[in-house]
Order: C-alpha cells, then structure tokens, then sequence
C-alpha cells in the first residue's frame, strides 16, 4: 500500500518540495500537502499531491490565472480550495 | 411542507454522500436540502438536495472548468433526490469577540484557573487576544516546567523578547498583569514551524491534562486517516480526521508571509461538524485511539471546514521539549 511504501513516500516528498519551489510563493497558493483525493474513497491508493488555492485563483479568469502540473513522477497533483489562517 | 421522517433521513444520507464527493469542490459553497428553483420562482411543493455554486457555469464554460479541474457537473439526481444548482457567494459575518461568559466556551476554558490544563485561555502580555494553553512540557536540558503553544499566541510580533509575560485567562478574556503564569523562553519560527514555549514562573500549577479529555499519553505520529481530538478555547472538545501530512504552508504573521512546514491537515468527519476556530491555536491534537499527542493546532478555514497542525515530533525537536506524562 503506497501509505506503507517508503519509496513513494520519497517520491512523495521529492514531488512536494518540486511544487513548493515553483508555486509556494504565488499569492494564490495557501498550502501544499500529500493525503487524500477529496471526493474519492480514502484509501491508501488514493493518495496524491494537493495544492491548496485561494479564494482569488477560483475567481480568476480560467485563462488568466496560474496553471498547475496535473501529475509529477506519476502521482497525481489535484487542485483544492483552502484560504487559512492563523487560528 | 410536512415532511416526513423516513423522507429527513434519506435526505441526511444524501447529504451526507453529496458532501463527501463535492464539498471539496472549490465552485461549490453550501450543500443543502430544500425547496428547488424553477424559472426564478421558489417551488414549494418540491424537495432537492440544492448545491449552491459560486458561479453557474454551463456548456463550453462547464466543459472547460471541469477539464481545467475546477469544478465538475453536478448529477442530476443524487441518493433518489432531484437536484437543484443555486447561485450563492457567501461571506462569513464577524462580530464581536466571545465574552467570557459565552455558553460555548464554559468558564473552565476562559476564566483564570488553578491547577491549570490544555485548552483554556492564554496570551502574551501585549495584545488582546486570547488563543490556548497547549500542555505542558519540560526542558530536555533543564527539566524546568513550560508551556508549548503556538508562536502567534504567546510571541506575536516579531519586535518581542524573551521574558515576555503570559497570560492566563488571556487578555481578550480579562487576563492582566496578575495574572501572569509564564515567561516567553523560545520559538521555533526559525525552522518554519509556528511554535513557542514558556517558562512557569510558579504562580500557578500546570497539570498534563486537556480540559475534559484527560492526561496526554505521550507523543505521537500522524496517519492518514487517523481519527484526531483536540481540546482548544475556543470550540472546546472536537474531533478530525488527518487527511493530509507533509504540509508545506504560507501564512501571515504580523505583516509578513512565512513558510511553515510539517502541516498536517484535519478534515471532519462527517459532514456539519465543527473543527475548529479562531481561539483554537496552540491546541494539542490527539490521537483518539492512543491520547497522544500528534499536532499543534495552528491555523484553519471555515469554507470548507479544515484545521492546520503542525508535527508534533518536529515541534517538540525543534524547541527541545519533552511532553510531560506524569502528572
């Protein structure tokens, strides 16, 4: 199971640090992390990267606002909402 | 309309499975059961599990989004429910901050208190504020007895020294000079990690316990899918699940933009639950099955409803504390 597998977990974290460095500072981008796919059973198969947007990228103009890879090193990159902040 | 009850509990499970598939969906802002919509007009003698849309999107628009992986359609019927797509952009309302007197909270998490715990109100001498007093930990060098928080609750502004007071209740819930339980020692902002610990000065005692939840087990590692309760000043007693680790995070703090690392992100577990809120940071998250502690509360959303965490193994490293499990 990939939540057992340190190799994906190494792949996992290569890919993270990948998109940090490229997405972390656009304004848009809350938060980029490594667990479930919203919307699909949560099982250990259905892990992927996650990159967290604003309020403002899902209000952009389609055309207009940053794009996003939809996979690296095979493990899929998905798109959620998620504005935080300090609580 | 009567409606009745076999036909309220279909209703909550479709809720419930149109939640766990589309609440995540970034287009997609309340999910409810009523009356559809039809030519403008209310219709009344209807019922529909209605997804309200920030923005109705159709045709080639619906196409391109879904393809984008915005969004994607809604189905037309969902567990034997006609559906409905409203369009609705809601904003949260502020108010005024909870008076410490506010049913919610409980007077054991606002008021000044003695032994103290995890979960009640704390701040750093300057602002009026209150967030949570986390637990308590030791020195891995001195064995002296401190707090560890958050570094936006017990620091703050980055103009602020060691030896800085805390509060306890915190400022915001009436907290003042007198009540100062503990002097600010050390952060861990330098390692991207939003936390803090102070030193007992001995007023007052701190006992390893979280209000209504009892003595922490230790430390531990998050999962996914581990089920998570925490106890935090604000929204007291609330429950999670982590679905996501490794968080790499981008937050403000008193002007400035920070990296924070080691974010791991608590979901509900089922729909209509409360995770957590503003007052909550410093909070302890707890393995439910194990009592031990996995993260530190830090930040959250509402829409959709999501708390933040940080690590707590990395967390204890970095600020060279231990958890203490004796009383």
């Amino acid at each position: 199971m990939q939540s057992d597998n340190p190799e994906f977990w190494d792949r996992a974290r290569q890919a993270r640090d990948q998109l940090a460095d490229q997405f972390i500072d656009h304004p848009d981008v809350s938060l980029i992390d490594i667990g479930y796919a919203p919307g699909r059973e949560q099982t250990e198969d259905a892990i992927a990267l996650r990159i967290h947007v604003r309020e403002n990228w899902v209000q952009a103009d389609p055309a207009e606002r940053v794009t996003f890879p939809s996979e690296i090193d095979n493990i899929p990159i998905i798109i959620m909402s998620g504005d935080y902040q300090p609580e | 309309m009567d409606v009745d009850p076999m036909t309220l509990a279909r209703a909550r499970l479709a809720l419930e499975e149109a939640s766990r598939h589309y609440l995540f969906d970034p287009n997609v802002r309340v999910i409810d059961f009523g009356f559809p919509e039809k030519n403008g007009q209310i219709v009344e003698d209807e019922l529909a599990i209605r997804f309200h849309v920030r923005q109705k999107l159709f045709d080639a628009a619906l196409e391109e989004a879904t393809e984008a992986g915005i969004t994607r359609p809604i189905p037309a019927s969902i567990g034997g429910f006609l559906t409905d797509v409203p369009q609705g952009a809601y904003r949260l309302q502020p108010g005024r901050g909870v008076s410490a007197s506010s049913p919610l909270t409980g007077s054991l998490r606002t008021n000044r208190v003695n032994p103290m715990s995890g979960g009640i109100s704390i701040s750093d001498e300057h602002r009026n504020v209150y967030g949570t007093l986390g637990g308590l930990v030791t020195d891995r060098s001195t064995g002296a007895a401190m707090i560890l928080s958050n570094w936006h609750v017990l620091v703050g502004n980055w103009s602020a020294r060691p030896g800085q007071r805390i509060f306890q209740p915190g400022r915001l819930d009436g907290g003042r000079a007198a009540d100062t339980i503990a002097l600010l020692t050390r952060d861990a902002m330098s390692v991207n990690l939003d936390a803090a610990v102070a030193t007992l000065s001995g007023s007052r005692s701190l006992i390893n316990s979280q209000l209504n939840l009892g003595a922490v087990k230790g430390v531990g590692k998050a999962k996914l899918g581990m089920e998570v309760v925490k106890s935090g000043r604000k929204t007291g007693i609330t429950f999670g699940r982590v679905t996501a680790i490794e968080g790499i995070a981008k937050m403000p703090y008193d002007g400035l933009q920070r990296i924070i690392r080691g974010v791991i992100t608590i979901d509900q577990r089922q729909g209509n639950e409360e995770v957590s809120a503003g007052g909550d940071s410093g909070s302890w998250w707890l393995d439910s099955a194990t009592m031990q502690a996995i993260g530190l509360h830090f930040a959250g959303s509402n829409s959709p409803e999501r708390g933040l965490s940080l690590d707590m193994p990395q967390v204890l490293d970095a600020l060279n504390v231990n958890i203490a499990v004796r009383p």
